[in-house]
């Protein structure tokens, strides 16, 4: 190999740790948010990671990558919820891990809500994303996503009260 | 900071480990070595062993015929009563719709995707609404029987589709699947046909804008059972699709009232600016607005909606049920099936 070549690999292999490192905890709230458990997300985050390569990820366009990662992030809960649907599962004991037992509280309501509200609000709640950018990042009209945003907050209003997270009311 | 904000907040708490973050990262710069000249050395082993593995199991195959064919063991041919089929769907979200329990085999919310507009004529369609499409994903979706050697899926109410995953998942245009997967997994599925519909496939790919989900759209298709399979799942590969359109004069002045209410909540958005994501009472009323008319739409496409399901069984015999669809009256209009024998 040439060595003009063994350096265009290696900065192109420390761009791609680079990315990895700056969104993975982007990457690992989705796919929280989605899954519901450290372990899920975790293997989203692997998951995604690979396809930064195999998918030829837009690595020089800083602006557009970050909504590309959360688009993928996504759809691979999406593939990954339908997947876990069709295996059983065991019932949840008193032996969660003590990483598991940071999310109680508020975090584990926020399960409560419709999937398709959920996206919708993070990405507009913690990512800062504006309701254009979310309508390309989940490929809808800004209609759609201003109509998911309005009922999800309903959603969420509700589920804070019954939950009895009136300090976050 | 309001409410949300404040609830969103804790995510802060939510962070991957290091070593999980060093894992991912292993395994990017892995997949990244994957891609030079080192991967076509591997294949080759691959390949090699593939293939040795393939023998081993021809030739026990071919032994255990031969056991099978002269050892007088015999084989049950299927009995008349044995020809019959269920469709399972999403059993353990039915929920109550007021009527006798058993009648309705799955509920299932629109939540998994959403509404996406499509143009198929930008001249026409410049001052109109354009065609909206919204899927729902078929969970726990199965098809369960004795001796099945196909299942054709027909939609008979215009506007309705499927949209098929030949590579047992949904793909997306981030995806990288294999051309020859693609084509492999396509084998399954034969006499697909879209006379329901004012597109071809065609068109549905190309001028889709959202709608980038699936590999094959169509109201008429036949999944060959070639795995022998007593229950056939389809979870994964089928989602159902409604398109409103401007062919039905009722629904074209509906997506005319729609495609208003959305210029005016455009007007309203571009005139402000509000903090936190909150809202005017007129964008609330015209969003109220919105989903009621959006909802009536799709009663509209689904009354009297049906699918046909027929089995054809490996003796010749044939067999049709008839899924019946509707919307419930909830707010996200969930998506109701019932199997009929008639």
């Amino acid at each position: 190999m040439q060595p003009d070549t063994e350096l265009i690999n290696s900065n192109r292999k420390k761009k791609i740790e680079q990315i990895v490192r700056k969104y993975a905890d982007m990457i690992f709230r989705i796919a929280y948010h989605n899954l519901g458990n450290f372990a899920d997300a975790e293997d989203i985050l692997q998951e995604v990671s690979v396809a930064i390569v195999t998918c030829n990820a837009p690595l020089d366009e800083e602006e557009y990558l970050r909504f590309w990662l959360c688009r993928v992030t996504i759809n691979k809960c999406r593939n990954f919820r339908k997947i876990s649907l069709l295996h059983s599962t065991e019932e949840l004991t008193e032996d969660i891990p003590a990483a598991e037992k940071v999310t109680a509280g508020v975090l584990e309501e926020l399960q409560k809500l419709p999937q398709s509200y959920r996206n919708v609000l993070y990405l507009y709640y913690y990512e800062g994303f504006s309701i254009e950018e979310i309508g390309k990042i989940l490929r809808k009209s800004s209609n759609t996503i201003g109509s998911q945003l309005r009922r999800g907050r309903e959603k969420l209003k509700k589920i804070l009260i019954d939950g009895g997270y009136d300090e976050y009311v | 900071m309001n409410m949300f904000e404040k609830t969103y907040k804790e995510f802060d708490r939510i962070t991957p480990s290091e070593k999980a973050v060093s894992r991912a990262v292993q395994s990017a710069l892995d997949a990244y070595d994957l891609t030079d000249d080192r991967l076509v050395c591997k294949f080759s082993r691959r390949k090699i062993i593939a293939g040795l593995l393939a023998a081993c199991l021809v030739l026990v195959f071919a032994a255990t015929l031969v056991f099978t064919l002269h050892s007088g063991y015999a084989i049950r041919p299927y009995a008349q009563d044995d020809y019959s089929f269920v469709i399972n769907a999403n059993a353990n979200q039915v929920e109550s719709l007021g009527e006798s329990s058993g009648s309705t085999i799955a509920v299932y919310s629109g939540i998994l995707s959403g509404g996406w507009a499509m143009y198929p004529n930008l001249e026409r369609y410049e001052d109109f609404s354009p065609n909206f499409f919204q899927s729902y994903a078929f969970t726990n979706f199965s098809i369960e029987g004795k001796g099945i050697e196909s299942v054709t899926f027909k939609s008979n109410a215009e506007g309705t589709y499927f949209a098929l995953s030949p590579a047992g998942y949904f793909i997306y245009s981030d995806e990288n699947i294999a051309e020859q997967e693609i084509k492999e997994a396509k084998k399954e599925y034969s006499g697909i046909s879209l006379a329901n519909s004012q597109y071809t496939a065609d068109e549905l790919s190309e001028y889709s804008d959202g709608l980038s989900f699936g590999n094959i759209y169509c109201d008429t298709f036949t999944y060959t059972n070639t795995k022998k399979c007593d229950v056939i799942n389809l979870s994964n590969k089928l989602e159902f699709v409604i398109e409103s359109n401007h062919s039905n004069k009722e629904i074209s002045e509906k997506l005319d009232l729609l495609w208003l209410c959305e210029q005016e909540i455009t007007e309203l958005k571009s005139s402000h600016t509000f903090e936190g994501g909150e809202m005017s009472e007129d964008e609330e009323r015209l969003y109220s607005e919105l989903d009621r008319i959006t909802q009536e739409i799709r009663q509209l496409i689904l009354e009297d909606s049906t699918v046909d399901v027929t089995v054809k069984f490996t003796d010749g015999s044939v067999q049709t049920k008839y899924l019946q669809m509707g919307l419930t009256e909830s707010e996200n209009g969930e998506l109701w099936l019932r199997v009929s024998e008639e």
